[in-house]
């Protein structure tokens, strides 16, 4: 990556050398990104390329009637517009679910505002514009569906053939009718927020001699784009290839597919390079954004401050096509009762179908939205207690082999108890006083906030991610590694992966994996494409432990084969020779052996025997569905974080300055700590900025705000600086004792943020964003859920609903873990 | 929203506006990074940016909001720090453009990025370019600048991955360096 | 060069006005900010196109007499560290980013004149004047009615003429984030401690600045002129009346993304409460400046 036009970074090269894990090496690709040569996917040109445009439905549910596209194909310069009738293969893609047209069909249903109805190819971009324009679509307006309430109701007409409901889940974990003495009852209301990378989606699609298409491009998942589009296209897989082009950031947008299919298909129209790409406004309407939530939640305790039960109702908006709704409510239910030791749980989700903006991935996957609640919850229940809420937090905190509301033991570690313990007895910043400048108040210098108003807030947030696939999804990582010599005849180690690079550091990572287990410093990682199997998403905190566990195996295997070699060269006894990690070590590029007599360079192993060439395949311990009770063993790991915010809130005007965040996190093993702060200060900055700003809002189904100017994100001025406190518990079952990072913290920030205003201001705030208007004017009360002290669920236990709108539930009864002891026995549930 | 509020059109991307009349263009010298281009035949209301990108292929200057909320594509224009999607091509005619690559020889870029990428401000990297040019242009004009000010003369830099934290970091490592510390 | 329309870079003031002039209908480009995005989202169309930044004497500022004058392509940057105009300097201060300062014009606030711009609340808080400039020479138009009736097709915005200061004057703010943002409400406040009045305006919350007259004339009969102090409760109740004032404004905005239209009612009197706190202290010192 280090390639011509990067800058020189004194020292970067040799620290990258030698750096093995455990250490903060720096970036591989920094060098070329400081200088603006490292090429994005939107920076790719090749000569003779098209440029393409899609043309976007503007209602938010409408039937086309006709599309006229005479006019555009005879325009100057337009080489081809494609259409659903263009459209070989399959004529609907989805990440889980086959439900999104390509292109809304004539004669069919556009199902939210920004559907693709059709696609344009010519000679720039302002005439593919311009080309869009001249191809007629006549739409019958539908009634839109919007309210997310209302498309959970059975006899709401369905706006797709697949249903309204996406999936429904229910978690019944000891006796759910449990109730204690004391209960704290609210709703809670979470704003859709997007994941706004900064690099908007781009692809350039080159049709190939043998019929088929290679696209390179930014995603998070080479494998599933290739998938998805080879179904459509018509192709076999092989025929579509998928390079990996620099992407800008991802954070879950990038899970779907968006531009791909569309690229391709004019690309093979044409016969010439397309190239797609979106800017902000399409990129915000085009991709999965995250759901926004409505939850009911009521805890009960024991007066001495024992949870005794959880229940909660989530109600998500997945909007109009499935994306990973139904493994987002999965998350949110099962984390709806947070780190806590909950004998009696009871959830019930639902996450629908409508005629808003399609939601799916966001870094922490429906845990953020259900980490709001929980953690309010337990501020209100200290408070109904007269307790500190760190004290009930600590009083109730899950640990390594408690049950989660799953039925599944805690697998160790999970240091929560630690982790709150350290942001608490971290020391508080200072208090703001007469001499803080106005810059530093809330509202900085414009709003001259008068310092006898400012009120001071400290709230905590605490909570528990799952790490990587769930549900007994079969999820693997691949790696190759060959050992070979570079033109000087030194040895050097390729390692290739599909493993989507997006900005965390995997590419650091891998090479210090590399390096660490082949003892070699020069190590060189191939790009990603799909010429190597499957590395899986970049995204549920998995690729470090995946496709870091995936390097590692093909590294201990390559080192394993040289030494084989050696041995066998060596003509030592069968039984030696069978392992010769007794005997032989690769270190420093040299095979030695004291007690053999050996040392053999490795470059003579590898001139004497050709290259090693190894592919290994990792997996993680397997998985399994859960049953009708929302029971089983349906997450692999967790990690915990905890942070404590401190705010300073204008009384007056409502605005809110974050002064400072404290995160301790539950990180494992790190392997590069310099990227593990950069992981958490990012997931925190994510985590402020749905506490407080970040809401893509939708009106009948229209997205008001589909730009920069009014989607705010943070600026430096607004995150303030984060105190980390690693808490390294090893993970014995993954790779080097590793944990993901980048999702716990985003959920966290935000409900420690909140917490810290309802401190400083005495407010509820059931809504986030919060914005300044709750802080101020009278609260608002469609935040409700169910009015408080209302149960929206008839006592008792209840049927499993286990609805599922596509006929594709594994939840059976029955099936899976039965119904703990305390707890009736399920219908349907065999003994 | 008030209709005159050009930053709020909803669903731009959706504007079919542009119609089939042919569109107006021009041809006009730049000057990026030291050299002369001629570009021929722009449509009159491209952008800086979109020349520099689509017309010259100078893609060292980053696109992600096209509105100067972002500051992705900051370029230095006769020396002052702008967001090229603000300025329209066609005036840049007779200015000095200088973009992250244009500032290579200078000592100062050189340390920026340098610390950039040894503290850690570097993820996906989309922002840098045009945070290092932020950031150059900062310390020349205010080496001392305190934490506070440093943090509002980045506010026109959006950075989604790092939440700042490196990135000012690597400013005060500049600094320290500069001060001898 | 082909098409329609094309590119005009005038040097000077009457070449400019000469090209206006063939060419009516003409778009003014200053620093660019609003127009640029607009014309590439086709939210506007590309017109003919005059160049106002090679004309030297729009860049110019000065002070002669009893008037600060302000040239049309003075930048939000040109005009931040001004000492002789304060409150236009606090203005060019809170206007967005470094960026949108360095490239944002005076004659381009007006240009666009967004009700949000925080410029041209200031403006209408100081009563400036617009000089505008057409083929029979030039005039100046208050700012209340260069809002209502613009200028001719063939004339173009030149300066902005403010009263030389006679007392405090100050603009608040209250974006959506920390900085860089544009204004959910503010309020500019100007005190003319000669003539015994204050202005004030609140921008952000109508399609215009709004002019709190009810609350103006409150301060200048309750104030102290003699020291240019309010008593007590009359900061807070210059508050009342400016959030008053809003809820009544014809073209009152209505909920958006930043906030409903309660908030910015609110959040108008507090910045007036604070604004008349700061700029009418009078001898009292800062303790007076507490609401």
């Amino acid at each position: 990556m280090t390639g011509p036009g990067a800058w020189p970074v004194p020292g970067a090269d040799r620290a990258l050398e030698r750096a093995r894990i455990g250490r903060s090496a720096p970036r591989p690709d920094g060098p070329a990104k400081v200088a603006g040569t490292f090429p994005y996917a939107n920076d790719l040109r090749v000569p003779g390329m098209l440029h393409a445009r899609t043309l976007r439905s503007p209602h938010p549910h409408a039937r086309v009637r006709r599309i006229d596209a005479t006019a555009a194909r005879a325009m100057p310069g337009v080489a081809a517009v494609v259409t659903a009738a263009d459209v070989p293969g399959v004529p609907t893609y989805g990440l889980i679910h086959p439900d999104q047209p390509v292109f809304a069909p004539v004669g069919g249903v556009a199902r939210y505002v920004g559907e693709p109805v059709a696609a344009v190819a010519a000679v720039d971009g302002r005439t593919a514009r311009r080309a869009l324009a001249a191809i007629e679509v006549e739409y019958e307006p539908l009634e839109p569906l919007t309210d997310p309430r209302r498309a959970a109701d059975p006899r709401t007409p369905p706006i797709h053939p697949n249903g309204n409901i996406y999936r429904e889940l229910t978690l019944r974990h000891g006796d759910p009718g449990a109730r204690g003495p004391v209960e704290v009852v609210d709703s809670y209301l979470v704003g859709q927020q997007d994941q706004a990378f900064l690099a908007c989606e781009a692809a350039l699609a080159l049709p190939a001699a043998d019929g088929g298409v290679d696209l390179m491009l930014a995603t998070q998942w080479l494998h599933s784009d290739r998938d998805q589009m080879a179904a459509c296209l018509g192709l076999p897989e092989e025929k579509v290839r998928l390079t990996l082009a620099g992407v800008g950031g991802a954070f879950g947008g990038r899970e779907d597919v968006t531009l791909q299919i569309h690229g391709a298909l004019l690309a093979l129209a044409t016969g010439s390079p397309v190239r797609i790409a979106y800017d902000r406004e399409e990129s915000f309407l085009a991709h999965p954004h995250r759901h926004p939530a409505r939850m009911w939640f009521r805890h009960s305790a024991t007066r001495d401050g024992d949870l005794i039960a959880v229940a909660a109702r989530i109600v998500m908006d997945g909007g109009a096509y499935a994306s990973s709704s139904p493994a987002v409510i999965a998350n949110a239910v099962t984390h709806a009762a947070g780190p806590y030791r909950v004998p009696n749980v009871r959830v019930d989700g639902v996450v629908v179908r409508t005629n808003n903006p399609p939601c799916g991935a966001m870094r922490g996957f429906g845990v953020p939205q259900v980490t709001i609640g929980h953690e309010a919850q337990m501020d209100r229940l200290a408070t109904a207690l007269g307790m500190d809420p760190v004290a009930l937090r600590l009083r109730n905190a899950i640990g390594p082999g408690d049950l989660l509301p799953t039925g599944q033991a805690v697998p160790p570690p999970l240091p929560v108890r630690e982790v709150i313990e350290a942001v608490a007895a971290a020391p508080a910043p200072p208090p703001a006083t007469a001499a803080t400048p106005a810059r530093d108040r809330p509202g900085g210098r414009g709003a001259q906030a008068d310092p006898a108003r400012i009120r001071r807030g400290t709230g905590y947030g605490v909570g528990v991610k799952n790490l990587m696939f769930s549900e007994g999804f079969d999820d693997s990582a691949t790696a190759r590694v060959v050992l070979e010599l570079d033109r000087d005849g030194q040895p050097r180690a390729v390692v290739h992966t599909a493993c989507a690079e997006v900005g965390q550091g995997f590419v650091t990572i891998a090479g210090q994996i590399a390096r660490t287990e082949l003892g070699l410093d020069a190590v060189v990682l191939a790009p990603a494409d799909t010429a190597v199997a499957s590395a899986g998403s970049t995204s549920a905190s998995r690729q470090t432990w995946m496709s870091g566990g995936a390097v590692r195996k093909a590294s201990v295997a390559a080192v394993d084969e040289v030494l084989r070699r050696v041995a066998a060269s060596l003509r030592l006894p069968p039984a030696a020779a069978a392992t010769p990690r007794r005997l032989l070590t690769l270190a420093d590029g040299a095979v030695t052996g004291p007690e053999a007599g050996v040392s053999v360079g490795l470059a003579d192993v590898l001139a004497a025997g050709g290259p090693v060439d190894v592919t290994e395949t990792f997996r993680h311990r397997p998985t399994h569905p859960m049953d009708a009770f929302g029971q089983g063993d349906c997450h692999v790991a967790y990690a915990c974080a905890a942070h404590r915010a401190v705010v300073d809130v204008d009384l007056d005007t409502g605005l809110v300055r974050v002064v400072e965040l404290t995160l301790a996190q539950d990180v494992g093993t790190m392997l590069n700590p310099l990227s593990v702060l950069g992981q958490v200060e990012g997931g925190t900055a994510q985590g402020l900025g749905l506490a407080l700003m970040e809401e893509l809002v939708v009106t009948d189904g229209m997205v008001i705000n589909t730009t920069f100017h009014d989607y705010l994100l943070p600026t430096a001025a607004d995150v303030p600086p984060l105190r980390l406190i690693p808490i390294e518990q090893p993970a014995p079952e993954a790779p080097y004792g590793v944990k993901g990072i980048g999702e716990a913290p985003t959920g966290t920030a935000t409900p420690a943020i909140v917490a810290a205003i309802r401190d400083a201001v005495g407010r509820d705030l059931r809504r986030v964003p919060v914005r300044p208007a709750d802080l101020v004017l009278p609260p608002d009360p469609t935040v409700y859920l169910a009015p408080p002290d209302e149960d929206p669920e008839p006592q008792g236990p209840a049927e499993p609903a286990a609805r599922d709108g596509m006929g594709l539930s594994d939840a059976t009864p029955g099936a899976g873990t039965p119904p703990g002891p305390d707890q009736p026995p399920a219908p349907g549930a065999s003994p | 929203m008030p209709a005159t509020d050009t930053g709020s059109t909803p669903g731009a991307a959706l504007e079919l506006a542009p119609g089939l009349a042919p569109e107006p263009t021009v041809s006009y010298q730049l000057r990026v990074d030291g050299a002369r281009h001629q570009v021929h035949g722009a449509w009159l209301g491209a952008s800086l940016l979109s020349v520099l990108r689509d017309t010259l292929d100078l893609t060292t200057v980053k696109d992600a909001c096209e509105q100067g909320r972002c500051g992705s594509c900051s370029v230095l224009l006769d020396g002052r720090l702008v967001a090229s999607c603000t300025v329209l091509a066609a005036d840049a005619e007779d200015a000095e453009v200088t973009s992250v690559a244009g500032l290579r020889p200078s000592g100062p870029a050189r340390a920026v990025a340098a610390a950039f990428v040894r503290e850690g401000a570097v993820q996906c990297g989309y922002c840098t370019p045009g945070m290092v040019v932020a950031v150059t242009d900062l310390l020349a004009r205010r080496p001392d600048a305190d934490d506070g000010e440093v943090r509002e003369a980045l506010s026109g830099n959006i950075c989604r991955c790092t939440g700042y934290g490196r990135i000012l970091a690597a400013v005060r490592a500049v600094q320290d360096e500069r001060a001898g510390r | 060069m082909t098409g329609v329309a094309t590119m005009r870079r005038p040097r000077s003031l009457s070449e400019a006005i000469d090209t206006l002039a063939a060419s009516p209908g003409a778009d003014l480009l200053a620093g660019g900010t609003d127009l640029v995005p607009a014309l590439r989202t086709g939210a506007r169309p590309v017109r003919e196109m005059i160049s106002l930044r090679r004309i030297v004497e729009l860049r110019a500022r000065g002070a002669a007499g009893d008037w600060l004058t302000i040239g049309a392509c003075a930048t939000y940057a040109d005009l931040a560290g001004w000492s002789l105009a304060p409150g236009l300097a606090a203005t060019a201060r809170s206007v967005g980013s470094p960026q949108i300062r360095n490239t944002g014009t005076v004659g381009g606030a007006l240009g666009t004149a967004s009700p949000r711009g925080d410029l041209l609340t200031f403006l209408v808080a100081a009563d400036a004047g617009v000089v505008v400039t057409g083929p029979v020479g030039q005039r100046q138009l208050g700012i209340g009615r260069f809002l209502a009736d613009r200028h001719g097709p063939d004339e173009l915005v030149t300066a902005v003429k403010l009263a030389r200061p006679c007392g405090p004057q100050t603009y608040l703010k209250i974006g959506a984030r920390q900085t860089a943002s544009i204004p959910v409400a503010s309020c500019a406040l100007v005190v003319d401690r000669v003539r015994r009045l204050v202005r004030c305006a609140i921008g952000g919350v109508a399609s215009r600045p709004v002019r709190a007259l009810a609350a103006e004339d409150h301060v200048a009969e309750t104030a102290d002129w003699s020291t240019g102090a309010l008593p007590p409760d009359a900061a807070h109740r210059f508050g009342e009346l400016v959030a008053e004032a809003v809820t009544t404004a014809p073209d009152v905005a209505g909920d958006d993304v930043y906030a409903p239209a309660a908030y910015r009612s609110h959040a108008a009197g507090v910045l007036a409460r604070r604004a008349a706190a700061r700029c009418l202290a009078g001898a009292r010192g800062a303790d007076a400046r507490r609401p």
